[in-house]
């Protein structure tokens, strides 16, 4: 098992991290490395720190020089090897931390998000820009980040996968993000759990695959959703015992809407439409809607699902 | 194989009926920051021929977002492949789809645009299908409304083909 020791923090241009990263650099006797940083280090070993930076803006420009990118690669390896060596936490802000390091497990990655008006805001009040130059300068930084990384790692930056943590900086103070990290720092070894171990939820068992592919496009479409969340009792015997019940496909709770999916064709679906109308006549505000045979046909096929029974 | 079935709305409907759509959007959006938000693709030809019969300022700008069917190779989670150029920060945004039928991906788009804050947001379509809805969302300009039909023309592809036929008609066997 190995400690935490370099943090990757990959950031969309306007979040203002930088200054939350300096201050718990400080607090954990940290190093803090980024682009001129690293041109420092490299400006040391004698390189020609002006070819360098050059060369980088025209991978900015997604010209591919495989020679180059190869050799930036190996630099910003070395000189992170180097400060890691020295027994210090190092924070690396861009570079494609996330790539270069992305199997080490003494490494945590952390991308920074917020919402465009957020960036916004951010960089108007800094800067004292107006708020169509800050929307430029946005979109020119994002433009250029995403050919940066689709030119040097052929992949893009904003790929999930690639993080442990992402966090949205619109959502939380900078004491907040500040605890976040040192909790993470506070580990004492770097540790990948298991499914059992987190206690994640289990996938429902859904009745047929036509409902599978329902909920995955319930969240394609980041629409959040429950599978069979709730039965509605429809009749009772004279004990008061439960005979007859209703439960609905999907819960949407954004919506307050259930959902009822049937390939069945409408000739053999008469006890369903019972439950159904039973269903509202006793439970008026409930919202429900039906999908069911060639109509639902047609909803999947909308979606390229096909001949699933 | 498909093939193209019968004729819903024919070219000159169309224009009628976007003339229409034109004028009340004019007089509706007088002396407001109109930014009409085309959908991509398909919106494309609904678009342009609206913004003929808009008789107030406006500006043009254009969205795309991932569909489901195509995404299979990609995260799997809804995401705009183009967003628009411009701030919609205190503006009147108008969407222009070619159809809303379940609502998915205009939820989700109008849910973004929301975070940014514009002063309205509504919603035009050429065409409203509500037998397919599966988020109720108001529309608020529409061209026509029609049953659960895949239809193709003036824009709606299928495959990518039919979207320049100057008719919208039904698909057939598809």
């Amino acid at each position: 098992m190995v400690k935490i020791r370099l943090i990757t923090i990959s950031r969309d241009f306007g979040t203002d991290i930088d200054e939350i990263i300096n201050k718990i650099s400080k607090k954990v006797y940290g190093e803090i490395l980024d682009r001129k940083r690293i041109h420092e280090e490299l400006a040391l070993e004698g390189y020609d720190v002006q070819e360098l930076e050059n060369k980088e803006k025209e991978l900015e420009k997604g010209v591919r020089d495989p020679n180059f990118i190869e050799t930036y690669k190996e630099h910003v390896r070395r000189i992170v090897k180097k400060y890691i060596e020295k027994d210090s936490i190092i924070f690396l802000l861009g570079r494609g931390g996330q790539f270069l390091f992305k199997d080490e497990n003494y490494s945590f990655h952390i991308n920074v998000i917020a919402p465009l008006s957020y960036r916004i805001k951010f960089l108007t009040n800094k800067f004292l820009l107006s708020e169509e130059k800050a929307l430029e300068l946005i979109r020119e930084k994002d433009f250029s980040r995403e050919i940066f990384y689709n030119t040097v790692f052929l992949n893009s930056w904003k790929e999930p996968s690639l993080y442990h943590l992402i966090i949205d900086r619109s959502f939380f103070t900078a004491e907040e993000i500040e605890a976040i990290i040192e909790k993470v720092i506070e580990r004492q070894e770097s540790k990948i759990y298991t499914p059992e171990q987190l206690s994640l939820p289990q996938k429902p068992k859904f009745a047929n695959k036509t409902e599978e592919e329902f909920a995955k496009i319930l969240t394609f479409y980041q629409i959040r959703w429950e599978y069979e969340p709730r039965t509605f009792p429809l009749e009772w015997d004279n004990d008061g015992n439960v005979v007859e019940s209703f439960t609905p496909d999907f819960y949407l709770p954004d919506f307050d809407l259930y959902i009822e999916l049937t390939l069945q064709r409408p000739r053999v679906m008469g006890e369903k439409l019972k439950k159904i109308k039973k269903l509202k006549n006793l439970y008026p505000d409930i919202k429900i809607k039906l999908f069911y045979g060639k109509e639902y046909e047609k909803l999947l096929s909308k979606y390229g699902i096909k001949e699933i029974k | 194989m498909e093939k193209i079935g019968k004729i819903l709305f024919t070219k000159e409907d169309i224009e009628k009926r976007i003339k229409e759509l034109g004028e009340e959007i004019s007089l509706d959006y007088k002396d407001k920051d109109l930014i009409l938000a085309c959908v991509l693709k398909g919106a494309v030809y609904f678009t342009v021929d609206l913004t003929r019969n808009i008789k107030i300022p406006f500006i043009l700008d254009f969205i795309s977002i991932l569909s489901y069917g195509l995404s299979k190779n990609n995260q799997g989670i809804v995401r705009i492949t183009k967003d628009l150029d411009i701030n919609i920060l205190g503006k009147d945004v108008l969407i222009i789809e070619d159809i809303v039928d379940t609502g998915l991906t205009l939820s989700y788009l109008i849910r973004n645009l929301q975070t940014r804050n514009p002063r309205s947001i509504k919603v035009c379509t050429l065409l409203d299908c509500p037998g397919r809805r599966i988020i109720d969302i108001e529309v608020d300009y529409k061209g026509f409304e029609i049953p659960n039909y895949y239809v193709i023309g003036y824009g709606l592809d299928y495959k990518e083909k039919y979207r320049n036929l100057p008719y919208i008609a039904i698909l057939e066997e598809f």
